[in-house]
């Protein structure tokens, strides 16, 4: 009687249920299921060798802990991640602030830059490892007929050159993203509020720090976020430019567990910095989450 | 409402049917015709070998109408991390093509058949270094599909250059006094192409100049022994050309290879498949083969010269269940004589069996296919048969890139000693 005062059937209330079963299936296979996978075979010795799930409690995490590779891999991982976003962020930030005022060939520009960020990621690794070749790469060519180098530049093969290398190809990588994101953000300034601030006075380093960053500050918060997720699992361009070297200067987190997996055949090892790198990109959600509501509350 | 629920349940039975008919469809083809046998190899994914390996399989399908090779494209770089996720989820290829130092890692999961029934009669025609790699406790893991040893090349012009014969000198001593000067000449030279990358090849090639340190890797007993003190001076030699630019630094075996074959270096450790990488990466064809000669390791400090080889190995998959056909494709492709010459013509694949190499196709040979067949007896495919070798060779690789940037030979020694041995278990 409730039901039908209601107005719906058990089959009409049913029915979205069973129509979220498939994608819940899916989502379950591809994403819980690997997870919690994951987390249980960091508590375990399993190897490719033997594959067999035996507890040994926080023995991976104890030992990992232990191990100064870890922490140079760790740091290696925030240093290349956010040196790399600041440099995204700010270049992103100038080419759309450039692109948003009257050039010539706007369109061509914008559409060369974002032609970097479809290009596929070991397409692009690739073309930077022939070009930072010390002995063959143009880079080193260029350096040296504008007289800026006198002697071949090691890009790839000395730790500093290396990190610098690796920072500059992900901002290189990165910034297209950034630059479209904060153009579309730019486009919802109100130009009144802009031109009345120009009337009131403002200067153009007073209008962009107090109206246009308070307008695309989101934005640009949700860009970093997204950026430091994606620089975290970054495998392709670390192996093909350098493969973690030299040493390990630029073994990054991601890098490390691969290796902990296909080359030492430790899963449990491995798992065990997959779960350290997850409880690192939790806390930074969180945190991003916090900032983002924080910002929201106050508007 | 009702209807919209009638329409979901016949979209999940329609595609519900689809599948099972066409899995009825994939077992009905799988009970006619000739037996599937699977190889996972890099060779038919490469350009330069594709239509080599191609035409091996026409003319053994012609052979063998009732066998039908499928090849299973298998990037080089990936070959050990393909075949193990295979292994591990349960469908590995029939065959499959590794090298030498490769195979420990799937013996140690069960892995892979013992050859021994279908090739007992003819271990005394494979070279001993060849034969001792693929031997564990008496069972037959691999059988070697082309020699891989590793030699010394020399480019002429450079040792003219400064004064020395056009040969490859025949003890370290000389060797590096070699390397030295050539690295003299002028700012774009280098004495040596070592390969220089965070790589365990780069460690791998690092063992000759270990051994002719007199170091080792482990004992007799299996024990590590990286500390060593030969190891310590190979190690020294390593931060003597990193810090003094007698190598170029970060470089993997293409660029070392192109370096070599563009003539700016004096010496590189490679193997016999270079005659046609030579001749394509120089520009001048078979008019580089003059320019150059080979060797194989020089003398240790015992008077012996020791090297490694990366010799190609088959192996057959325990879950296969073609395994004589997959042994009949093995033989073909590397005992039938018209097939290895036809593969050492296409890719300078020296044949692993000594009958073979009696031929006379191989008769006239240049510097490097003598020297890679002449090293075969001495050089060692697996310095060691530990599973956990592929990850040991990383810490060497890192240890050596140390030394190569000055760090101090005794302490890199004795840090990459305990991570191995950490590692091992000892």
């Amino acid at each position: 009687m409730a039901r039908r005062a209601l107005g719906l059937s058990l089959t009409d209330r049913a029915l979205p249920y069973l129509l979220l079963v498939p994608a819940l299936l899916v989502g379950g296979v591809v994403l819980v299921y690997p997870l919690v996978n994951g987390i249980l075979l960091s508590f375990t010795s399993y190897t490719f060798i033997q594959p067999q799930y035996k507890w040994i409690g926080v023995r991976n995490f104890a030992s990992l802990f232990k191990d100064p590779i870890y922490w140079e891999v760790l740091l290696n991982t925030v240093t290349l991640t956010f040196s790399a976003v600041i440099l995204q962020l700010a270049l992103g930030l100038a080419l759309a602030l450039l692109l948003n005022s009257s050039i010539p060939f706007r369109g061509g520009f914008r559409g060369g830059v974002f032609f970097i960020w479809i290009m596929p990621e070991i397409v692009a690794a690739l073309i930077w490892m022939i070009m930072l070749n010390s002995e063959f790469g143009i880079l080193n060519f260029l350096l040296q007929w504008l007289g800026i180098a006198k002697h071949n530049v090691v890009w790839l093969g000395r730790p500093l050159e290396a990190k610098a290398s690796l920072i500059m190809v992900y901002a290189w990588r990165g910034t297209p993203f950034f630059m479209v994101m904060i153009l579309a953000a730019l486009q919802t300034v109100p130009s009144t509020i802009v031109d009345a601030s120009k009337i009131d006075g403002a200067n153009a380093v007073q209008r962009f720090f107090v109206i246009i960053i308070p307008y695309i500050r989101d934005i640009i918060i949700l860009c970093c976020l997204l950026s430091v997720v994606r620089l975290f699992q970054d495998v392709t361009q670390v192996t093909i430019l350098t493969n973690g070297g030299p040493i390990y200067s630029t073994t990054t987190l991601a890098v490390h567990v691969y290796k902990q997996a296909f080359v030492g055949l430790q899963m449990g090892r491995a798992a065990s910095v997959g779960v350290t790198w997850l409880i690192f990109l939790f806390v930074l959600a969180v945190f991003y989450i916090r900032l983002v509501t924080k910002g929201e509350f106050r508007k | 409402m009702k209807r919209t629920l009638l329409v979901t349940i016949m979209l999940f039975a329609g595609f519900a049917l689809l599948y099972a008919g066409g899995a009825q469809e994939k077992a009905a083809g799988e009970a006619a015709g000739p037996v599937k046998v699977s190889m996972s190899s890099w060779m038919p994914l490469q350009e330069v070998s594709r239509d080599m390996m191609l035409e091996i399989e026409r003319r053994f399908e012609k052979t063998y109408p009732d066998i039908d090779v499928v090849y299973v494209d298998m990037p080089f770089e990936q070959r050990i991390q393909q075949t193990l996720v295979s292994v591990s989820g349960g469908n590995p290829s029939d065959i499959i093509h590794l090298t030498a130092s490769d195979p420990f890692q799937l013996v140690a999961m069960g892995a892979i058949t013992d050859l021994m029934p279908w090739f007992r009669d003819q271990l005394d025609d494979i070279p001993d270094g060849a034969l001792r790699t693929g031997l564990i406790e008496e069972q037959l893991i691999s059988v070697p599909l082309q020699l891989g040893t590793i030699v010394v090349l020399g480019m002429k012009k450079n040792l003219k250059a400064v004064g020395l014969p056009e040969r490859i000198p025949d003890n370290w001593v000389d060797f590096k006094s070699a390397v030295r000067k050539i690295s003299a000449l002028s700012e774009k030279h280098y004495g040596f192409a070592a390969r220089t990358a965070k790589h365990e090849n780069s460690a791998y090639w690092f063992f000759p100049v270990m051994y002719g340190h007199g170091g080792d890797f482990e004992d007799a007993d299996g024990k590590i022994v990286f500390d060593s003190p030969g190891n310590r001076a190979a190690l020294a030699w390593y931060r003597e050309i990193g810090t003094t630019k007698q190598t170029p630094m970060g470089m993997a075996i293409p660029e070392s290879r192109n370096l070599f074959a563009q003539g700016s270096v004096g010496f590189l450790f490679d193997g016999p498949w270079m005659l046609p990488i030579m001749r394509n990466q120089s520009g001048k064809g078979e008019g580089i083969d003059p320019e150059y000669t080979a060797a194989p390791f020089p003398k240790g400090p015992d008077g012996r010269s020791r090297g490694i080889n990366n010799n190609h190995v088959l192996v057959v998959s325990k879950q296969s269940k073609v395994k004589d056909q997959a042994v009949t494709f093995i033989k073909f492709w590397s005992q039938d004589p018209e097939i290895t010459d036809f593969h050492f013509s296409k890719m300078g694949a020296i044949p692993a069996y000594k009958s073979l190499q009696a031929r006379p196709t191989y008769s006239k040979l240049h510097d490097l296919t003598r020297a890679a067949i002449e090293g075969a007896e001495t050089s060692d495919g697996a310095p060691s048969k530990n599973p956990q070798f592929s990850a040991a060779k990383e810490f060497i690789a890192a240890g050596m890139q140390a030394a190569l940037l000055g760090g101090d030979p005794a302490q890199i020694a004795a840090q990459t000693d305990l991570a191995i041995r950490t590692l091992y278990g000892q």
